[in-house]
């Protein structure tokens, strides 16, 4: 599909609807992945779909429809939906209206085209992964993923507008059966082309390759340092739960009113930025509105949150252009997707130095958010536990099981290293360096 | 009804197009689903949504690799851009991989399913299907302390038709309909927050309307309004080794976790060892694997009436079936699709299936049902001398070979010499699968017996959501690690 399709598209859901108030989106993503275990691709997929949604007020009251199907019938089938729940008088009060000329994204330079994906190439870096780990005596286990979108938007008074955005990402795991032990690395990017396949490998198989304890760690309080995915976690889960629209206008530490407040360690600095090259750069979000840089967190101190425009409206501001698709009714908006954290300027051995005696994290299996006031997370660590004795990597463990509050984590002694990496989080990407903590509890 | 089935024709010459471009064998699913989503709040509306989908998916093994492309819609140029997909894609696993995939015999089957349905959600008027949910929330809302009642509700009808190169020709309509609903009360500085029946989304089942109706939202509503302002005062969660009686609410989910998930075999062969993990389980039978106490038998069943997990046939064409995988407390089967059940020499169960038309078909946990036992509930608690009755999981984190796990419930009752005590709220518990399972020392009887549905089970990558569901009675576990 290209973009004059997405606009005429929606010029026919405008054609369909006349004059009745209404917002519709066209999402179409061409994705292709890669999945293998065992040294063995099991799963070799692709395919292009799409999502309208079209959504209709009538009298404040609101109706939403989604189709997969792009012909004049389904089209009209979703437009008289919308309009059959709009009709309704328990329908939703929606409050606000649509995205209009003056908020809708304006591009200033010509549309970007996007690139093709191959999955000829994306073949060619699982190769490496299965050829390194058979001659290691190891398994390789994993997915490579590439997707290429196109999104539209059009309103009773805006539009249409089209933009694209494209990611690919790579998820690499060498485990020893014999040892019974695992080292994981991932890692995204805007470009298939620049997966660093081999740096993933080396840094998987570092991990792995590491004599096994079995020394037991009691449950206390640790020196950690997480690793890319792991500090990915932590950091993308403070951000849509504490920075994000309404639940920045609570009474909590987090708020809008504690703004400029030192809440953090002053090495933490946090800030969106959807049109920084070094990740994802998308134009506008999915209500139309121009997607803005902004900080969250500026040296420890609470700075600002991300808003779609039921939030922004709701707070008296404008939108920054950070609404989500509303396709999975139980993820809900507004969300910041690309997500920069400062870096250090010690590299990783530099830090594992400073640390001395303490864990290095890969990634945590199954984390579950058991309080939001303090985010209080259990989880247990996986494949890539690593022992730090007097300042050095030593050892991988058994996987641990933790318990801890994200916000007193990130009030402790919080550091981090010079390596920033793109990682996939969720439906976004957040560049983050390794995170050193103090206070990591281990249960 | 749905009228986006594509002709026969076409799904046939998707075949044809496959074999031709060399693919050994193939089949095409395609998929046409309407979901309808309500979500309410303190007796209004606040979420109303339609959504359609329709397309189809490729599977093919070319040299002994897949393949896998979908398209959206039924579209013969599309149709045939994603055969040649699928075709390409195997052949760069062919070229990639050591060993060939095994798919053992031909299924042929042929046939078609309807979810059996008294009220067709579908036909109803908008207004008639909110009004009990919306009676509901606004009831709860109204009571002192409840600060705010919600729900949520879901129809969805799948219609699916499956076509193989081996000679499949299959029809299927699935209808599911739920609802479920969640007290939050604010008293004295405690904020607790109390769902109906489950905290799995909602109570969901295959069949019409008449699931809702049953659910008796008003009265439940009601129920749970009153047990979230107690949860209010209860006393925090004790520490120690407790004998814990656990209700379907909560016994459910464990099952789900802690049984369903392990006996997955393409989980046990490593196919979700990168992301949702691995099993502890071998795949081995023939060595006996003691799994928990005598008297835990657990089965699935695809053709339970009202499951979630209930169909004619799984996405490989095989019928639904009955199963074991625990018996007496010893491993004797598994979850499987074609390819994992031909690397033990068996035969599929039944237990493939897709997320729509654009996910590969993986293995999924149907119907899980733990066997009843022979107490009654009232007795078990008057014989249990220092325990607690724990009900409605919470929250849970378990590791990635599924042997160690950390569970909170939203509330329970204390069990002092068989008598109900004090409640309590989030009461938690950790330990061992192993240990847990044969810890089981008495299972209740039929009488209490209860099926949950979970109606998004996550698993694969891309992500992909199955819905499954579990029965049990109340089980009692010996001595486990509370609290902490």
């Amino acid at each position: 599909m290209q973009h004059d399709q997405v606009k005429s598209y929606l010029q026919n859901v405008r054609t369909c609807i006349g004059e009745e108030t209404f917002e519709a989106t066209l999402h179409y993503a061409e994705d292709a992945n890669l999945r293998f275990t065992d040294n063995y691709i099991h799963q070799n997929a692709y395919g292009d779909q799409c999502l309208l949604t079209v959504r209709v007020q009538k009298q404040g009251r609101l109706g939403e429809a989604f189709t997969r199907q792009l012909t004049e019938e389904a089209i009209h089938q979703a437009v008289e939906k919308a309009r059959r729940i709009a009709a309704q008088p328990h329908a939703p009060d929606i409050g606000y209206p649509f995205t209009g000329e003056d908020e809708i994204y304006h591009p200033s330079h010509p549309v970007r085209l996007t690139l093709g994906i191959d999955p000829r190439d994306l073949g060619k870096h699982v190769e490496k992964a299965i050829l390194t780990a058979g001659q290691e005596k190891l398994t390789a286990s994993g997915i490579i993923a590439s997707s290429k979108n196109i999104m539209g938007y059009i309103s009773s008074n805006a539009g249409p507008i089209s933009g694209d955005f494209q990611s690919a990402w790579m998820n690499v795991l060498l485990a020893d059966d014999e040892k019974q032990c695992s080292g994981w690395t991932s890692m995204a990017a805007c470009d298939p082309q620049d997966i660093d396949s081999d740096r993933l490998i080396s840094d998987a198989l570092a991990k792995v390759k590491l004599p096994k304890s079995e020394k037991k760690i009691p449950p206390g309080l640790y020196r950690v340092i997480l690793d890319h995915h792991a500090a990915a976690e932590v950091l993308a889960l403070l951000s849509d739960c504490c920075f994000a629209g309404s639940s920045f206008h609570g009474d909590g530490l987090i708020s809008e009113k504690n703004k400029g407040k030192q809440v953090f360690h002053p090495s933490l600095s946090m800030w969106e930025d959807a049109g920084d090259p070094a990740g994802c750069p998308v134009a506008f979000d999915f209500e139309g509105v121009p997607k803005q840089k902004v900080s969250l967190i500026e040296r420890g101190r609470i700075a600002g949150a991300v808003y779609d425009r039921a939030a922004a409206i709701k707070a008296d501001l404008r939108s920054t252009g950070h609404a989500i698709s509303r396709e999975k009714p139980f993820i809900v908006g507004p969300s910041a997707q690309n997500l920069f954290v400062d870096p250090g300027t010690q590299n990783l051995d530099e830090m594992v130095e400073l640390v001395h005696s303490g864990l290095l994290i890969s990634r945590f299996q199954y984390t579950t958010l058991i309080d939001h006031e303090k985010l209080v997370i259990a989880a247990t660590t996986r494949d890539g536990t690593l022992l730090i004795e007097n300042g050095e990597v030593t050892a991988v463990l058994p996987n641990l099981s933790f318990r801890l509050s994200v916000i007193d984590l990130l009030q402790g002694e919080v550091g981090f290293d010079d390596d920033r990496r793109l990682m996939k989080m969720g439906s976004g990407f957040i560049a983050t360096p390794r995170m050193f903590v103090e206070n990591f509890k281990i249960i | 009804m749905n009228d986006h089935s594509p002709p026969e024709e076409l799904a046939l010459h998707a075949l044809n197009v496959c074999e031709q471009l060399g693919a050994a064998y193939s089949d095409v699913r395609s998929v046409s689903t309407v979901t309808e989503y309500y979500a309410v709040a303190n007796g209004q509306v606040v979420n109303a949504s339609d959504k359609v989908e329709a397309g189809m998916g490729i599977r093919v093994l070319v040299d002994g690799a897949w393949g896998f492309a979908f398209c959206d819609g039924f579209n013969r140029e599309d149709l045939e851009k994603a055969c040649k997909r699928a075709v390409a894609l195997g052949q760069i696993g062919a070229e990639v991989n050591r060993r060939r995939v095994d798919i053992g015999s031909p299924v042929i089957s042929s046939g078609s399913y309807h979810t059996p349905v008294i009220m067709d959600p579908f036909a109803m008027d908008i207004e008639d299907k909110l009004r009990p949910i919306l009676d509901a929330t606004k009831a709860m809302r109204s009571v002192h302390g409840i600060v705010n009642a919600t729900g949520t509700m879901e129809f969805i009808q799948r219609d699916t038709q499956f076509f193989s190169n081996e000679g499949s020709r299959i029809s299927q309509t699935i209808v599911e309909s739920g609802a479920g609903l969640a007290a939050v009360a604010a008293v004295s500085n405690e904020v607790q927050r109390r769902t109906f029946p489950t905290n799995l989304l909602r109570q969901q089942g295959t069949g019409g309307f008449e699931l809702i109706q049953n659910l008796n939202l008003v009265e439940n509503g009601s129920k749970i309004t009153q047990e979230a302002i107690d949860m209010c005062s209860a006393i925090p969660c004790p520490q120690g080794e407790f004998d814990v009686i656990m209700d379907p609410t909560l016994l459910a989910q464990v099952l789900h976790e802690l049984v369903g998930h392990n006996t997955e075999l393409d989980r046990i062969f490593g196919s979700e060892r990168g992301y949702a993990g691995t099993s502890f389980v071998s795949p081995d039978l023939s060595t006996p694997s003691k799994y928990g106490s005598p008297l835990i038998n657990v089965y699935f069943d695809s053709t339970y009436p009202g499951g979630l997990g209930t169909f004619g046939y799984d996405d490989e064409g095989v019928p639904a079936q009955r199963n074991d995988l625990i018996k007496n407390g010893m491993v004797v089967g598994f979850h499987t699709s074609r390819e994992t059940a031909a690397r033990i020499g068996k035969e599929s169960n039944g237990c493939m299936r897709a997320d729509g038309h654009h996910g590969m078909p993986i293995v999924r946990m149907t119907n899980l049902i733990l066997k009843p036992g022979e107490w009654p509930l009232e007795e078990l608690i008057a014989d249990t001398d220092h325990g607690i009755l724990m009900s409605v999981n919470q929250s849970w984190s378990i590791d990635e070979r599924r042997e160690m796990f950390d569970y909170s419930a939203q509330f329970g009752y204390e069990i002092n010499g068989g008598k109900i005590g004090r409640m309590i709220k989030a009461p938690t518990f950790r330990g061992r699968t192993l240990e847990l399972w044969n810890s089981v020392d008495a299972i209740c009887n039929e009488d209490s017996f209860k099926v949950y549905g979970l109606p998004i089970c996550g698993k694969g990558e891309p992500w992909q959501g199955g819905p499954v569901s579990h029965g049990c009675s109340p089980a009692r576990f010996r001595s486990l690690c509370v609290g902490g």
